[in-house]
């Protein structure tokens, strides 16, 4: 019964949040699509500790709040075995895979560093995800999804997959065709297209041997989402009011988009020695090139329509203000770019120099990433997992011009260097300098970045009618190494290999589980990391210099987990104490500062900060078909002390500031403090559910501008500015509505009995009450340095397109 | 039957994809913006005379002016504001944007909505503004913000032929202010010979003494962010074309870039000449 209601709970999930997860999270994979068979047995072992209720309610029934369960915002994807998160970067590969959620097969959610049978895991959350088919019966399934936000556009995908069913020769195969999307129109992202492709054969070669082969192919094109004011949603009065796109020739013209066209390929290898020993090796390869373009200008007016001094709101005089924001509401086609005055300006001078273009971010990639796993059952009690992770990366970085926007070529110009010392300093090659740059041409940062990762890991489990227990090591090395491919105008280190710089890093974990009766288990997790330090950190701006950063010590993380678990037939409950310590970790952010009026590389190290918490669940039965599910936390996340920062000279990577910023004791994460989540599923009969779901989220704080909360700034205010700089800025409490309702039903083909047709349809509405939420809210880098009004360069949102509806059938054929 | 199958399947699909495939694509948002400007233009001269020096006035009705964009922001000498004339007189026109020169090139034939601006001076200079703050005693004044620009000013034609009205220093009065101006037979101070426009290397404006051959001083005034402020200014006599403009009663004018310099002929003499002459020691004893 009890997996009924969690099935209830996943299909809810599914059709609430799958699709809004395309629309809002524009890089992820569906999440919501992925946990079809999650949590097949709730009962917590160390071979099968689960995720919590709370953390599917939050992400699953709308994906509207940017935090992760427990306050962990570093996540990881497991496809094939092979762990794609690239230490270049922060690169996770997950648009690879975005919208092949109907491909996979296997499907488990780790919370916490908890144990898992797929392997050894040392991030506090991973999807673990595969292609492998399954010899199943031959079928082919049909997919559509239609999905509708009040005032923004439709979202349409269609896939059709074929189950091959055992071939010849032992073979069987998968393939899958899916088109998504969502045309030009008023939406956050603008637009979508995007063409999946997958084919996968394994072939079991004998009665221990499996092997397979698997190949994605994700060709996307989509308009990317952008943040903004609160001033320019109250000004568009449209809470998905996008300031990346413009009007161009009377059509609407994104110049901000994604485009990826890289296969992926993995190949399988499952070796069975003996009834107690399993060698796994799972390989892959990427292949191809990503891609993001941006409005870029130099030497010209900013375009950008929420730029700050464009905005009623930088303007003193009241009646000019108001004469702006009057000009606004009855001229909405200016809070959008104006592409035909760009043109007009770059086709303006008589060598129609461009000075607006469409720039294109490429990275071509080159990556191998693999796993190598063994599992012996040592006897019925005690079994030894153990592995190694490994990957190869390549990615080269370069920039081409899109589109020249009606001028003829644009000048190879570092467009934020300042230029009044060194005659060469703009130039971003100056073996070509004053180099005119052609459409489709190559110009700015060249570079490579490579690196190499290695980790053999290891882990023990016992189990017990008492307790179980676990211990996991990791041991890993790392490096990586950037290789400039121009002379800039600035660092004489641009060109050339940078050398690797290697690290190393080490996890121990423990898991021990206290089985007081059967209805009663005590669950505690143990762990300790010390990692390398980020890719940012290692670098201070890899696009165009191979200095190092002054913070590159290593990241520890140490955590502690208790719950304590109920479990009845009719009633379920989980009360999960927790802290986490993260010591020396770091930022850097290049930013104008408009006290030293010039760009600065922003630097703060040495970062400590303490995360605890409460999470309680529960589920019940209250009458034989209503199931109810609540669940709750309290978390606080802060910095426990004062670190070091610097602000270094961008032109000459001098310290123009250096001392320690004041957030001893300031929220870290901008995850609310309390969420309340209720979710009622209703199932009178097996083929029809309904569920209305809650989630009510209190004291969220917008995320932080660490840098302007410094000790030389608190030095040259007076105490009551400083307390207002200083002070955090909480958010509205957000409260989402949801509701569903699914209807299965199959019958059989009168002509062939055989052959069985199996319908899934399903309705859902999600934020109903149209909840002005954001989905990101952060204070911007920029500060007022010169007059200390902290709302000059206003706390900028994404925020949640409101009401939407989706409609999602599908139809097996077998 | 296979086929059927499929086709059963896809139709069913495509049926429903079509159905909910129109889009909520908003084309009322791209529609032209409907500013109208009107058809009776006032001359800059008739504008200017509704300004009492030193004084405020708001433009309360619909008045509309037409004049040629004489000098920009270009080369950085002038900054947020545009310099306008017709055959009648000139006017600076503030605004608060970057790069006009842009927009607004030099040539470009403008007609202004004038109604809620504001006829200013700055130290005798007549300008128009969008917005006026005196609270703090003294005058500040704003531009158009650069999202109004459309609704203030349209384009009407560009690459307007514009010539230079030749002047001699005892013409030069405030009726002048904001036009483009050719001077003649002029050369810049002994003292300022060999110095540059203006301080560059700590952005200082500077004036450099323009004297007439035949008597009088005009003074040209550079921004110490103009592109041309570190460059050292010619000796010789000739032509100067630039925009006239007041600081107070001091004449000045104030160049659009190096081109509008055409000192290359020997230096004037007579009394001028003996006036400006250069302050070098002689190369051999007397």
């Amino acid at each position: 019964m009890f997996s009924k209601s969690l099935f209830g709970i996943l299909v809810f999930s599914l059709l609430a949040g799958s699709l809004d997860a395309q629309v809002a999270n524009e890089n992820s994979t569906q999440e919501g699509d992925t946990f079809t068979q999650w949590n097949a047995d709730w009962i917590p072992t160390l071979l099968n500790a689960s995720g919590n209720p709370l953390y599917n309610l939050i992400i699953y029934n709308g994906r509207i709040f940017s935090w992760n369960g427990r306050g962990e915002s570093q996540s990881i994807k497991i496809v094939d075995g092979i762990n794609w998160h690239s230490i270049i970067g922060q690169w996770s590969g997950d648009h690879l895979f975005a919208g092949m959620n109907y491909i996979f097969k296997k499907n488990e959610l780790l919370l916490n560093n908890a144990f898992s049978n797929s392997g050894y895991f040392n991030a506090p959350m991973v999807y673990v995800l595969s292609t492998e088919n399954k010899i199943q019966k031959k079928s082919v399934t049909f997919h559509g999804n239609f999905y509708n936000t009040s005032n923004t556009n439709n979202l349409k995908s269609i896939a059709a997959h074929f189950n091959s069913g055992l071939l010849f020769k032992n073979v069987y195969s998968n393939l899958l065709f899916k088109v998504e999307e969502a045309p030009l129109g008023v939406m956050p992202n603008g637009f979508k297209k995007l063409v999946n492709v997958f084919f996968s054969v394994d072939k079991i070669v004998d009665s221990n041997t499996n092997i397979g082969i698997s190949v994605i192919w994700n060709l996307t094109d989509q308009g990317r989402a952008a943040t903004t004011s609160s001033e320019m949603y109250a000004l568009s009065q449209q809470p998905a009011y996008n300031p990346n796109w413009g009007w161009y020739h009377n059509k609407a013209y994104f110049p901000s988009t994604r485009q990826t066209n890289a296969p992926v390929i993995s190949f399988r290898y499952q070796r069975k020695w003996n009834a107690r020993t399993v060698l796994e090796i799972n390989n892959g390869i990427i292949l191809g090139k990503e891609a993001k373009s941006n409005l870029e200008w130099t030497n010209t007016a900013d375009p950008r329509p929420d730029y700050y001094k464009y905005l009623p709101s930088y303007i003193g005089d009241t009646v000019l203000s108001g004469q702006l924001r009057d000009w606004y509401l009855q001229h909405p086609q200016n809070l959008q770019i104006n592409f035909d005055q760009l043109e007009h300006i770059n086709k303006a001078s008589t060598s129609k120099r461009s000075f607006y273009i469409v720039n294109q971010e490429n990275s071509a990639l080159l990556i191998m990433h693999g796993s190598m796993q063994l599992t012996h059952v040592i006897n019925q009690n005690i079994n030894i997992q153990m592995g190694v992770q490994y990957a190869l990366e390549q990615i080269h970085f370069y920039n081409t011009i899109k589109d020249l926007l009606g001028g003829n070529f644009f000048y190879n110009y570092n467009g934020w260097m300042n230029d009044d010392t060194l005659a060469f300093s703009f130039q971003n090659d100056i073996s070509q300098p004053n180099k005119k740059i052609l459409q489709g041409e190559k110009w700015g940062a060249d570079y490579t970045m490579r690196s190499f990762h290695a980790k053999p890991w290891i882990q023990v489990q016992k189990q017990g009618p008492i307790f179980e227990l676990g211990i996991a090591l990791g041991y890993g090395i790392e490096g990586i190494e950037r290789i400039g491919h121009n002379q800039n105008g600035l660092y004489v280190n641009s060109k050339g290999s940078s050398g690797f710089q290697n690290f190393t890093s080490a996890d121990i974990k423990t898991q021990l589980l206290y089985k007081y009766n059967g209805r009663v288990y005590l669950r505690s997790i143990l762990y300790a990391q010390w990692l390398a330090p980020n890719y940012q950190s290692i670098f201070l701006d890899p696009a165009i210099n191979a200095y190092a950063s002054p913070y590159t010590l290593q990241e520890q993380k140490y955590g502690a987990d208790l719950t304590f678990f109920y479990r009845a037939p009719d009633f379920k409950s989980a009360l999960s104490i927790y802290q986490k310590l993260a010591l020396n970790e770091t930022e850097n952010k290049m930013f104008y500062h408009d006290a030293y009026a010039l760009f600065v590389y922003g630097l703060i190290g040495n970062m400590n900060s303490i995360q605890n918490g409460v999470e309680f669940e529960m589920e019940k039965n209250l009458i034989e078909s209503l199931k109810l599910t609540y669940a709750a936390t309290v978390s606080n996340s802060y910095y426990m002390d004062n670190p070091n920062y610097q602000f270094l000279d961008v032109n000459n990577l001098q310290v123009k500031e250096s001392g320690l910023l004041q957030i001893k004791n300031l929220p870290k994460s901008n995850g609310p403090k309390f969420v309340n989540a209720i979710s009622l599923i209703y199932q009178p009969i097996y083929s029809v559910t309904f569920g209305l779901t809650t989630v009510y989220a209190q004291e969220r704080p917008v995320s932080l501008n660490l840098f302007r909360r410094s000790e030389w700034l608190k030095n040259k205010i007076d105490p009551i500015t400083w307390s207002q700089i200083q002070k955090i800025t909480i958010l509205q409490d957000h409260f989402v509505f949801n509701a569903f309702i699914a209807k299965f039903f199959q019958f059989k083909s009168s002509n062939n009995i055989n052959k069985v047709y199996r319908w899934n349809l399903s309705a859902s509405a999600r934020n109903i009450l149209n909840t002005n939420i954001p989905i990101i809210a952060y204070e911007q880098t920029r500060f007022d340095y010169l007059r200390f009004n902290k709302d000059k360069f206003a706390i900028k949102y994404l925020m949640d397109a409101g009401a939407s509806y989706s409609l999602r059938i599908q139809l097996q054929i077998q | 039957m296979k086929n059927k199958t499929w086709l059963f399947g896809f139709m069913s699909l495509a049926v429903i994809y079509l159905l909910l495939m129109p889009s909520c694509f908003k084309k009322s948002a791209n529609a032209a913006s409907t500013n109208n400007f009107g058809d009776s233009i006032t001359t800059i001269k008739s504008l200017r005379k509704m300004h009492n020096l030193g004084m405020v006035e708001y433009i309360g009705q619909p008045i509309y002016i037409q004049g040629t964009v004489v000098a920009n922001d270009e080369h950085n000498n002038i900054y947020k504001s545009l310099l306008i004339q017709d055959n009648t007189g000139g006017i600076v026109l503030l605004l608060d944007g970057q790069s006009l020169y842009q927009t607004y090139p030099v040539g470009t034939l403008v007609k202004i909505k004038t109604q809620n601006l504001f006829l200013t001076d700055y130290r005798h200079m007549v300008q128009l503004a969008a917005s006026v703050d005196s609270s703090n005693g003294t005058l500040v004044t704003l531009g158009i913000p650069a999202p109004l620009f459309s609704k203030y000013i349209k384009v009407v034609a560009e690459n307007e032929p514009i010539n230079p009205l030749m002047v001699s220093f005892k013409n030069l009065s405030d009726t002048l202010q904001g036009r483009l101006i050719q001077i003649s037979a002029v050369e810049f101070s002994a003292l300022d010979t060999g110095q540059t426009y203006a301080d560059k290397k700590n952005k200082l404006g500077l004036s450099r003494s323009l004297k007439f051959c035949s008597g009088g001083t005009i003074y040209m005034r550079t921004s110490g962010y103009a592109d041309f402020a570190g460059i050292k200014i010619p000796p010789g006599n000739g032509i100067v074309i630039g925009v006239y403009a007041v600081y107070n009663n001091e004449k000045q004018i104030i160049l659009r870039d190096t081109n509008d310099i055409l000192l290359t002929a020997k230096r004037c003499t007579g009394a001028a000449w003996l006036q400006n002459l250069p302050q070098t020691a002689p190369k051999t004893p007397i």
